[in-house]
């Protein structure tokens, strides 16, 4: 289906050119030059890429080839050819020290804002908001808000953790949709035929489970645990597609047979799930954009079959709010449970109770599908 | 104990709610708690928002559900203590101007249940675990106004 034209961008003066706030500059300008050095320092493992993110045009430069490789996959699916690329409303600068042999110029983000532990890293702001930073252990990267730049340092891809490699910048690209009134929600999304189900639920509700079998089934897909959520001005939503990656846990990829070989378990002790990055198995059911159709509340029942019967607003409301505002890198606030509340007002809503038998979740899906567009 | 003339308005700035057909969703924003109140509860919560007396609220229950007025005094007093204890209530002077009740007239009366606050600490236990996380309006950004720098 033909994504939804990306709404105008905040009107923002200057751009790129225009000096950071004062207590930034010596960060974020020497980010850049750092930048900069390891192109000219290493044109061979220098990588560019175009993507369309939720309608905007993203544009990837890495120095860094495997580094390159380990970002770009999770947005395989969003990749568009660069010869048609669409003007570029986020740029990415990223490169890597052990492929390039260039240092980060900033040794840490202490002396920059406000500071907040998100994701066993530091997230800082600027006064003014315009400069959003995150430092872990092997990696620091800013985000320009008013320039719509991301430019960051990795000591080396191979010391990426899981989660970086499967959600690679959520943190800055929860705020960077966000100034473009794309919300990240905590639900799966699937879609046949352009009409999208949304799976919202807390973890352990069904949502990888719904959105997996029904990928398994021939669904398109557009996510299971992350989307982007849009209000479109005549009152309809539409979900985007952050990520083409899924995390499982061992005894759940049994469930789905066809995902083992793919498996990437993790190195770190926390990292219990093995990530799966779903480009590699369906390519060609991997959904840019989904109009949203109806809302499926996972359940899991003690049952044989699986069913659904209508859910009230309060309850798709109470599945999705909590963990969509609460659980994410940044909360949404008032505005964002708004935006939520228009959603279950909106769109038909009901529970999508599961039971053992997974091979008919896609059968049920269909046939709520059918059920809310007749 | 709570003056049925009392007046009170959602705490908007730690809470964010919404009543859909009746049923009030609340979420505390600043501890991840989340609340849900339905029927006899929703309409507290509706009423709270539109700057009626928890009196009036009593009047409106008595007019819509069969239930003494006695019986919807208890349970509203109990109610209010309860949305005063969890904060997400806070005391207030604003009257608004008189306007039509919303009782079912010449309608059947509803059959009544005690209101309840259902209370959900599962997002609220996960937050005490990790430091909280910073709202987005917290680093809303702007553009600075004309004539200044940055």
């Amino acid at each position: 289906m033909p994504e939804p034209s990306a709404p105008s961008p905040p009107v923002r003066g200057g751009g790129a050119g225009d000096p950071p706030s004062p207590e930034c500059a010596p960060a974020v300008t020497g980010m850049h030059a750092a930048f900069a050095r390891a192109t000219t320092l290493r044109p061979d493992r220098f990588v560019v890429s175009s993507y369309r993110f939720a309608g905007h045009g993203v544009r990837l430069r890495i120095v860094g080839r495997d580094l390159a490789v380990q970002i770009g996959r999770p947005f395989a699916h969003l990749e568009i050819n660069e010869t048609v690329s669409p003007t570029t409303h986020l740029t990415i600068d990223l490169w890597d020290e052990e492929e390039t042999g260039v240092l980060c110029p900033v040794a840490s983000t202490d002396a920059f804002g406000s500071g907040w532990t998100i994701r066993n890293g530091v997230t800082r702001a600027s006064p003014d908001g315009r400069y959003v930073g995150h430092q872990l252990r092997q990696s620091i990267n800013w985000l320009d808000r008013k320039a719509q730049h991301v430019v960051g340092w990795t000591a080396s891809s191979k010391q990426l953790s899981l989660y970086e490699r499967g959600k690679p910048l959520h943190v800055f690209l929860s705020v960077w949709y966000n100034d473009r009134e794309v919300q990240m929600v905590h639900a799966g999304l699937v879609s046949k035929n352009g009409k999208g189900v949304l799976f919202p639920g807390m973890g352990g509700a069904g949502k990888s489970t719904s959105a997996l079998a029904c990928l398994c089934a021939g669904f398109d897909y557009l996510g299971d645990d992350y989307i982007g959520l849009q209000a479109l001005a005549e009152g309809s939503f539409v979900g985007h597609s952050l990520y083409n990656s899924t995390w499982l846990e061992p005894e759940h990829i049994s469930r789905f047979p066809s995902l083992l070989p793919h498996a990437i378990p993790g190195t770190l002790p926390q990292e219990e799930k093995s990530l799966i990055l779903l480009s590699h198995v369906f390519p060609k059911r991997l959904a840019r954009s989904a109009p949203i159709s109806v809302l499926a509340l996972p359940r899991i029942v003690d049952t044989h079959a699986t069913r659904f019967r209508p859910a009230s607003k309060g309850e798709a409301l109470l599945a999705l709010a909590p963990t969509s505002m609460l659980a994410l890198p940044f909360r949404t606030g008032v505005r964002g449970f708004e935006r939520l509340a228009r959603l279950v007002e909106h769109v038909p809503r009901y529970w999508l109770e599961l039971g053992r038998d997974l091979s008919q979740i896609p059968r049920r899906v269909d046939e709520l599908l059918a059920e809310v567009t007749g | 104990m709570l003056s049925l003339q009392a007046r009170f308005r959602p705490n908007e700035k730690e809470v964010a709610a919404k009543v859909l057909d009746g049923e009030a969703i609340i979420i505390n924003l600043s501890n991840g708690i989340y609340y849900s109140m339905d029927k006899v509860g929703g309409l507290l919560w509706a009423m709270i928002e539109a700057g009626h007396s928890l009196e009036e609220t009593v009047e409106e229950i008595v007019a819509r559900y069969d239930v003494s007025s006695e019986q919807a005094r208890a349970d509203i007093e109990r109610l209010a203590a309860d949305l005063i204890q969890e904060n997400l209530v806070l005391a207030s002077d604003h009257v608004p101007p008189p306007g039509e009740t919303q009782g079912p007239g010449s309608r059947q009366k509803l059959a009544y249940e005690p209101p309840q606050l259902n209370i959900y600490r599962d997002m609220g236990d996960l937050l005490a675990l990790d430091p909280p996380m910073p709202g987005l309006e917290e680093i809303p950004w702007k553009e600075p106004a004309a004539g200044s720098s940055g």
